[in-house]
C-alpha cells in the first residue's frame, strides 16, 4: 500500500502503539510471575472463611463477596439519585441557567475527587456517626455510603450521557401530549434507554469493585462475610493494601493470587459491557 | 415531584459536605511555612515542601513518559482507523480494558515489574512510571478522538493534494491537535494526582526530602493516607494537605474547562 | 515548566552519595530514622533511606539484597542463622485500652477470653468490647498470639490494623476497645496526651523499667539484620548505631537500651 519510507516514516508510532497494547500483557505476566503455584487456586474458594495466609488458609470468598456486595450498595444508593440528577440537569433546570451550570460542574469536580479524599471524609465523618448508634462503626455500611457518595457524580455524568442520546422528539411528544416529568421519566425514557443505563451502572460497578482506598479507610478490614450492615469487613483491594508491604513468600503469593481474581474480574464487566455497547451499535 | 427534588438534594449532599468539611478543617492549618518546610514528627509537625517536591517529580516522570507514548500511540491509531479499521478497533478494545484495570493491580504490576525486576527498588522513578501506564489508556482515548475529528475534516483535502499520509499525520494532525494534547495532559495529570493505590507499593513513602528521582517520596495522595490512618493526631494536617490537592485539582478541573471548550469550538463541534 | 526541569535535573544527583537502606519494623524505624538523621549530619556523602514494612520483610529483604540493613522487632528464629541479628533495644507489648476505661489490670486469661470472643463486654458497662487486632505478618502480632498460645484462626476481631500507630488511632475514638502496641508507641502518645491508657498485665505495669528488670511478661528484642560481611561503609553505620551513644535517643523514644 505504501512505500518502504512511509513506513518507516511511521514505524515510531507504531512503536508506541504496540508498548501501549502491551501493558496489558505485561501487566498480566508481571502479576502471574508473582503467584507461586496458579493450580492452587481452587484453596482460594474453599468458603470457610478462614484467610490467615500465614497459616496457609487463603479463603478468598469472604472478601470477594464483601467486594461485590459493598459495589452492589453503592451502587442501589447511588442509582435514584444519579438518574433524578441526569434528568434534572436536562430536562427541568433552565439551560444555561447560573443554578444549573453550578450543580454540573460540582458534579465534573466531584466525580474527579481524590478517592483517598472520601477516604478521610468517610474517617473522621461518617464512621463516627454510625459509632454513636452502634460500635465500631466501620463495615459494609459506612463503606457503601462512601463508595456511593464517589461512584454517584461519576454516575450521573454517563446517565447524563444515556438520556442526552435518547432522540428529543421523544421529549417534544411527551410534552404536547402533556405527559407529566414522573411518568415521561419512569414509562418511557428510563425503558427506552435502559440498556445504555444498565451498561453505564456496570461500569460504576467496575469502579466500585476496583476502589481501594476510600474503602481500607472505613471497612475494619476484619475479614468476615458480609452478613450484617455494621460488621467490619474487608474487600480484596483493602487486603493487598493492607498486606502487601508486609507481605513474603507464600503470603505475597496468596495476595498476587488475590489481585489476579480482582484483574480476571474486572475484566470480565469490562468485556461484558463492551459487547452489549457493540450490539448497541449495531442496533 | 417533591420526593424527586429531595433526591436531587440528598444526592449534593455528601459533596458539599466534604468539600465544606476540607476546607474548614484544613485551611485553617495553612502557614507560609507549609510550602518552606519538611513534615516532622511523622507529618504533625511541620510543613508540606518534601510532600510537594515528590508528587511534582512524580508527576513530571509520569507526564515525560506518558504524553508522547499517549500522542504517538493516537496517531498510529488514526492511522489504523483509515487502513487497517479491524486493528483499530483491537487496539480501542485494549485500550478500554486497560482502563478498566484498578489502580491497585497497576499497584502491584509496580511493584514487580519497577521495584523489583528493573530494581529502582520503592523510588520515586517507579512511581513516575505506573502512574503513567495507568493514565494511558485515558489519555489516548481523549487524542484519538480529537485526532480523528481533523484527519476526518482534511481527508479529502490531502489526498487531493497527493500528500503522504506520514507528512499528514506529522505535520497537519498532530499541530492542529496540539490544544487536544494539552486537554489530555491534564486530564491526565489530575488522574495521577488523585491517586494513592498505585503508588503505595511503588514511591513509598518516605516524607523526607528527596535527593534524586531513585529516592523514596510520599505524594500528596500517600500522605493524607498516612496522616489519617496512621498517625494519631494527624487528622488536622491531613485536611490540610486534602484541601490543597483540592484546590489544585480545582484549579486544573477549570483549565480543563477552559482548554474543552477552545477545543471544541476549534473542531467546530460547538 | 523550566523550572521543573531545572529542579529535574537537579535532583538527579545520585552517583555522588553512598546509600543505605533499612527496611523492616515499623516499630524500630523511628528509632533508626532518628539514629540516621543523627548520623548523616556528621556523615555528608550518605545518604539512609529507612521504609517499614514489618520484621519478616526487613529480614527476607536482608536476605535478598534487598536492603543493607533490616530492622527486626524479634529475635532470630532457627530459619534465619544465615543473617546476623545485632540487638538494638528492647521494647515491650503494651494492652492499651480508652482512657475512660476503668480497667487497670487484665490477666492473661481474661485476655485469651476476650479475645477469643468468649467475653463480650467490660465489667464497667454493657456495651460491646471492640477488638483491635494487627494484621497478618507483624510481628507485634506474632509475639502477642505467641504469648496467649492462640493461633491467629482463633481471635474473633473487630478491627484489623496495619501498624502500632494506627491501632492508638481507632482505639482513640473507641471507649470500648482493646489493642496492644509497642510500650514505647503507648508511652509517646499518653506524654502527649492522646486518650488512651496502657493497662497492667498480670498485675506488672507495662513500663520500660520492667521490660529492662525482665519482669513485664510480654517483651521482645529489637534487631537490626544484616549479611555475615558487609561494605565498608554499611559497617561503620551499623557499628555508630549499636554503639551506646544512643542511650537518650532509645529513651527518649520508650525503648529499652541494653546497657
Amino acid at each position: 500500500m505504501f512505500r518502504l519510507s512511509e513506513w518507516f516514516k511511521l514505524s515510531p508510532l507504531f512503536l508506541a502503539a504496540a508498548i501501549t497494547v502491551s501493558v496489558l500483557t505485561l501487566i498480566f505476566i508481571m502479576i502471574l510471575s508473582e503467584i507461586q503455584d496458579l493450580a492452587s487456586l481452587p484453596a482460594f474458594i474453599t468458603f470457610n472463611g478462614l484467610w490467615f495466609p500465614t497459616e496457609g488458609l487463603f479463603d478468598l470468598t469472604p472478601m470477594l463477596l464483601s467486594t461485590l456486595l459493598i459495589a452492589v450498595c453503592a451502587l442501589v444508593f447511588s442509582i435514584p439519585i444519579s438518574i433524578v440528577q441526569a434528568y434534572w440537569l436536562i430536562f427541568i433546570a433552565k439551560k444555561n441557567g447560573v443554578w444549573s451550570i453550578l450543580v454540573k460542574r460540582f458534579i465534573e469536580v466531584f466525580s474527579g475527587f481524590p478517592s483517598v479524599v472520601f477516604g478521610l471524609w468517610g474517617l473522621t465523618e461518617i464512621v463516627p456517626l454510625i459509632a454513636k448508634w452502634t460500635s465500631p462503626g466501620f463495615g459494609l455500611l459506612a463503606s457503601a455510603v462512601v463508595l456511593a457518595a464517589m461512584i454517584s457524580p461519576y454516575l450521573t455524568l454517563l446517565f447524563e450521557a444515556n438520556f442526552l442520546s435518547a432522540p428529543t422528539q421523544l421529549k417534544l411528544v411527551s410534552n404536547s401530549l402533556g405527559i407529566t416529568h414522573q411518568k415521561f421519566l419512569f414509562q418511557i425514557l428510563i425503558p427506552y434507554s435502559i440498556k445504555r443505563l444498565v451498561q453505564s451502572s456496570a461500569l460504576a460497578l467496575g469502579r466500585g469493585i476496583g476502589e481501594t482506598m476510600a474503602i481500607v479507610m472505613v471497612a475494619g478490614n476484619v475479614v468476615n462475610f458480609p452478613t450484617d450492615f455494621i460488621k467490619p469487613i474487608r474487600t480484596i483491594t483493602g487486603a493487598i493494601a493492607l498486606e502487601m508491604g508486609y507481605a513474603v513468600d507464600g503470603h505475597r503469593s496468596a495476595l498476587f493470587m488475590a489481585g489476579f481474581i480482582l484483574l480476571v474480574l474486572s475484566l470480565l464487566i469490562a468485556f461484558l459491557t463492551q459487547d452489549k455497547m457493540e450490539q448497541h451499535d449495531a442496533n | 415531584m417533591r420526593i424527586s427534588s429531595s433526591i436531587l438534594y440528598l444526592g449534593l449532599i455528601p459533596g458539599l459536605w466534604l468539600i465544606t468539611c476540607t476546607l474548614i478543617l484544613g485551611l485553617p492549618q495553612l502557614r507560609l511555612e507549609t510550602f518552606l518546610i519538611s513534615p516532622s514528627d511523622a507529618g504533625r509537625a511541620g510543613g508540606l515542601l518534601s510532600i510537594i517536591i515528590s508528587t511534582l517529580l512524580i508527576l513530571t516522570i509520569t507526564l515525560v513518559i506518558s504524553v508522547p507514548l499517549a500522542s504517538a500511540t493516537a496517531l498510529a491509531m488514526t492511522y489504523f482507523r483509515r487502513y487497517f479499521l479491524k486493528l483499530s478497533r483491537l487496539l480501542s478494545l485494549s485500550l478500554d480494558v486497560l482502563s478498566a484495570i484498578p489502580s491497585v493491580i497497576f499497584g502491584l504490576f509496580g511493584n514487580v515489574l519497577f521495584v523489583e525486576k528493573l530494581n529502582l527498588g520503592h523510588s520515586i522513578l517507579s512511581g513516575g512510571l505506573t502512574l503513567a501506564f495507568m493514565i494511558l489508556p485515558t489519555m489516548v482515548r481523549t487524542l484519538e478522538s480529537s485526532y480523528h475529528e481533523i484527519e476526518k475534516g482534511y481527508a479529502k483535502t490531502t489526498e487531493a493534494l497527493g500528500i503522504n499520509f506520514s507528512t499528514f499525520i506529522y505535520q497537519i494532525v498532530f499541530p492542529l491537535g496540539l490544544p487536544a494534547l494539552i486537554f489530555a495532559t491534564i486530564l491526565g495529570m489530575t488522574r495521577a494526582m488523585a491517586e494513592t493505590a498505585a503508588l503505595l507499593f511503588t514511591s513509598g513513602y518516605s516524607d523526607r526530602m528527596p535527593e534524586s528521582v531513585l529516592d523514596s517520596g510520599r505524594s500528596m495522595s500517600v500522605h493524607i493516607y498516612e496522616l489519617a490512618m496512621n498517625v494519631p493526631g494527624g487528622d488536622k494536617n491531613a485536611y490540610l494537605t486534602a484541601a490543597l490537592l483540592v484546590f489544585i485539582l480545582l484549579t486544573i478541573n477549570s483549565a480543563i474547562t477552559y482548554f474543552g471548550y477552545h477545543l471544541n469550538k476549534r473542531l467546530g463541534i460547538l | 515548566m523550566r523550572l521543573l526541569i531545572v529542579l529535574y535535573l537537579f535532583t538527579f544527583n545520585v552517583f555522588a552519595i553512598d546509600k543505605i537502606h533499612l527496611t523492616g519494623s515499623s516499630t524500630v524505624a523511628p528509632l533508626m530514622t532518628e539514629i540516621a538523621k543523627a548520623y548523616e549530619l556528621k556523615n555528608d556523602n550518605i545518604r539512609i533511606d529507612v521504609q517499614t514494612g514489618g520484621s519478616t520483610k526487613g529480614v527476607v529483604d536482608t536476605r535478598k539484597g534487598r536492603n543493607e540493613i533490616g530492622m527486626a522487632s524479634r529475635a532470630a528464629k532457627s530459619s534465619e542463622n544465615d543473617l546476623i541479628f545485632h540487638t538494638l533495644a528492647l521494647d515491650g507489648i503494651a494492652i492499651i485500652v480508652h482512657k475512660d476505661n476503668p480497667t487497670q489490670n487484665i490477666t492473661k486469661s481474661e485476655l485469651i477470653t476476650i479475645y477469643t470472643g468468649k467475653q463480650k463486654q467490660w465489667p464497667h458497662n454493657s456495651k460491646d468490647i471492640s477488638i483491635i487486632h494487627k494484621a497478618e505478618g507483624r510481628s507485634t502480632q506474632e509475639l502477642f498470639l505467641a504469648y496467649l498460645g492462640l493461633k491467629n484462626s482463633q481471635i474473633k476481631a473487630d478491627i484489623v490494623i496495619g501498624d502500632n500507630e494506627q491501632a492508638i488511632k481507632t482505639l482513640m475514638n473507641l471507649p470500648n476497645g482493646v489493642g496492644y502496641v509497642s510500650i514505647g508507641t503507648a508511652e509517646y502518645h499518653e506524654s502527649i496526651g492522646t486518650p488512651i491508657k496502657r493497662i497492667q498485665l498480670e498485675k506488672i505495669t507495662a513500663s520500660t523499667k520492667n521490660v529492662k528488670n525482665a519482669s513485664y511478661p510480654l517483651s521482645r528484642k529489637l534487631s537490626l539484620v544484616t549479611k555475615k560481611d558487609i561494605p565498608d561503609h554499611v559497617k561503620h553505620f551499623l557499628d555508630y548505631s549499636l554503639s551506646n551513644e544512643h542511650e537518650e535517643l532509645i529513651k527518649g523514644l520508650y525503648f529499652v537500651p541494653l546497657k
